[in-house]
């Protein structure tokens, strides 16, 4: 709890302390396990976490999808389909401004992270793969161009 | 600095930006970067909490997409049902977006310099690489700053 108080990230500020507790364990044992394969197990881990899917898009995926679906249906059957969009819409409103809104905990329990989440694992990675090294400059510059 | 700027980008986001576009925003990133560089930790620690609060593009495509979204499905329920093709096309391009495609109101926000999660939490670890936060983890000989200033921003890729 302490530490959601000046957690600058609106969504973690938001997510049950329990399930953000199994958040971030998650993240400690992954950085702790990819810090002892090769470095060619960690650049793989990195463009894996650079693929992921964080919160924000998967939320605005199935809000795009359940909104644009009510709009087709009000344009096309009843008019009453567009108070489906403005539903969604309303909870995406909500969410801009507070961070929260329903489907964020259900998101959250089935294991979707925040980019800053995903962002800190990803760099974390790159500190262990010794990209911040003097000599290993070069050689980042080569994964990072893959 | 230009061999960020590719096809295979993965954010999506700065896959749909134009490439001048983008040498401005990561010419700013790394500007940013060079002028915190050379500040005392205190200060570099205040930008890092003002960059972790920083809006990303996402947010403000939320908010645009939400309230242009309620507003035109309540004149449609309302008034003439037409209003909803307005809805249908946004909904349909913020769709678009969301499965790592374009959406027009990405190149307003780009222009007018909004920058994703991504290249925000590229700049936090740029500056957090260089207050020291990684000496024992990566850096265990001192390094000559601008040296550092430079094997750093290879780290993040700018």
């Amino acid at each position: 709890m302490r530490k959601q108080e000046n957690e600058p990230d609106r969504v973690r500020r938001h997510t049950d302390p329990v399930v953000l507790d199994r958040i971030d364990e998650k993240i400690e044992r992954n950085i702790r396990f990819y810090a002892t394969q090769a470095p060619h197990a960690l650049g793989n881990r990195i463009t894996e976490l650079e693929n992921e899917w964080d919160l924000e898009r998967v939320l605005e995926a199935n809000a795009a999808t359940l909104a644009f679906s009510g709009a087709v249906l009000g344009l096309v059957s009843s008019k009453k389909w567009f108070l489906l969009t403005c539903g969604v819409m309303g909870f995406l409103f909500q969410h801009t401004v507070s961070g929260w809104c329903p489907p964020v905990p259900v998101l959250r329990r089935l294991g979707f992270r925040t980019r800053s989440e995903i962002d800190r694992e990803m760099f974390a990675l790159k500190v262990l793969r010794g990209d911040l090294r003097e000599g290993s400059a070069a050689s980042a510059e080569q994964h990072l161009a893959v | 600095m230009h061999a960020q700027i590719k096809s295979n980008d993965p954010d999506p986001v700065r896959r749909v930006t134009a490439p001048e576009v983008l040498a401005q925003i990561d010419k700013k990133t790394e500007e940013n970067i060079r002028f915190y560089a050379a500040q005392l930790p205190g200060v570099i620690g205040r930008r890092i909490e003002e960059l972790q609060r920083e809006w990303s593009i996402e947010r403000y495509l939320q908010l645009h997409m939400s309230t242009f979204g309620m507003i035109t499905a309540v004149l449609a329920l309302t008034t003439k049902r037409s209003w909803g093709i307005l809805t249908c096309a946004a909904l349909g391009f913020f769709l678009n977006h969301s499965l790592g495609g374009f959406d027009p109101r990405l190149p307003v926000l780009r222009r007018m310099s909004i920058r994703t999660r991504r290249e925000i939490d590229r700049e936090i670890f740029a500056l957090r690489a260089l207050r020291g936060d990684f000496n024992k983890a990566a850096l265990p000989q001192p390094v000559v700053p601008s040296e550092s200033v430079q094997s750093v921003l290879r780290a993040v890729g700018i």
